[in-house]
């Protein structure tokens, strides 16, 4: 049975290598892209008066964000939010071919989901109330998902900083460092 | 402003988390903590209920709310999350337990980001509908990105698999483009 199991995935290894999977960026590139998607979708909706009603929870309970409130307003909070959203997003776009705004972009998409993560404590009735608390519900698991999207932001800012390392000849003054990392 | 960028950059490489490979553990840990996470969520009658929209709208996964009942279908999502859960945990050391769990990841995001065409209440009608989404169409939308992030993890595992095969079945590097586009994470781990 494990000798089984081990060779079907041996013959799975073998016939992914063939198609060419491992030589490509394409996972690189598939997360930049969902990431642009995600930015582009997110930023949008933030424009309308629903959203801006939609986020009071999230802004008014969160340390790091209910200031804007006071300063920006309802729907000038949700506003602020929708630009930043955007140029992230462009950022993030336009780092398809040019590494320096990519790192720009994964930059403020790491701040973005830095700051989401920190609402989770704060949401009122995140939590089951039969059950309590590892059980998830109302808002929690929406925003339990940029645990993820931090993640990605981070891989992000990380691949980037290296291709531009790697690209503007720069490794002389980085030296060792980078090319062990990217090695 | 060009010179103040690449400064920031080369300090951000020089930083110990840059030098390291946090941040493909990051993925990983990020996605197995989300599969502990709702699995958690789906052992439960309550929250089960609140995905039955979901459930029986998904090309993936519909029949089995008729074939298990409600509360079969939570225990039957949550054990196939765990167990997927785990074999990307143990993906850390074992690439082929690895390649298993991010197949399955697959498997489940490709059943929740196909429900989104099929959601009822997907768009807020209150707002003046498309494309002004509800909370449960963003929630979906995230998968998107969980996709992407199962099939990095994918190959991630293929090449370490493959290299433990046959050290030499990946192609060397040779352009210096190529040498950023090919993680050789394993190369250096071994």
């Amino acid at each position: 049975m494990n000798s089984l199991l081990n060779e079907a995935i041996d013959w799975l290894v073998k016939l992914l290598t063939k198609t060419g999977l491992l030589k490509k960026d394409l996972d690189y590139n598939l997360l930049r892209a969902s990431m642009v998607i995600i930015f582009l979708l997110f930023g949008y909706q933030k424009w309308f008066l629903y959203e801006a009603k939609v986020l009071i929870p999230y802004i008014g309970n969160d340390p790091f964000l209910s200031w804007m409130y006071p300063v920006f307003g309802i729907q000038g909070a949700s506003w602020l939010l929708g630009v930043s959203e955007w140029v992230f997003g462009a950022l993030l776009f336009l780092g398809f071919w040019n590494k320096r705004l990519g790192v720009l972009g994964a930059l403020g998409s790491t701040i973005t989901f830095a700051v989401t993560v920190t609402i989770i404590p704060f949401m009122p009735n995140g939590w089951d109330p039969a059950a309590g608390f590892p059980a998830m519900a109302g808002n929690v698991p929406f925003l339990l998902k940029d645990v993820v999207l931090l993640a990605v932001s981070i891989y992000l800012l990380k691949q980037d900083a290296m291709r531009v390392c790697l690209q503007s000849g720069a490794r002389s003054q980085v030296g060792e460092s980078v090319h062990h990392s990217l090695a | 402003m060009m010179a103040q960028l690449n400064q920031l950059i080369l300090q951000l490489s020089k930083t110990i988390p840059f030098r390291s490979n946090l941040d493909r553990h990051l993925i990983r840990a990020a996605m197995v903590f989300e599969f502990f996470a709702f699995s958690i969520q789906k052992w439960n009658h309550y929250t089960v209920e609140m995905l039955v929209p979901m459930i029986s709208h998904s090309p993936v996964v519909f029949w089995l709310l008729p074939v298990f009942g409600l509360r079969g279908t939570g225990d039957f999502l949550a054990t196939t999350e765990t167990i997927f859960g785990v074999l990307i945990f143990l993906g850390y050391w074992s690439p082929r337990l690895g390649i298993l769990g991010a197949l399955g990841s697959i498997v489940t995001y490709v059943g929740t980001t196909t429900i989104m065409p099929f959601l009822p209440g997907a768009w807020a009608q209150e707002a003046g509908g498309f494309p002004i989404f509800t909370l449960p169409m963003g929630f979906l939308m995230k998968d998107v990105l969980f996709l992407a992030a199962s099939f990095y993890l994918l190959k991630q595992d293929v090449m370490r698999a493959a290299l433990e095969i046959n050290p030499s079945s990946i192609p060397v590097v040779g352009s210096k483009k190529q040498n950023v586009s090919i993680d050789r994470y394993t190369r250096v781990n071994r």
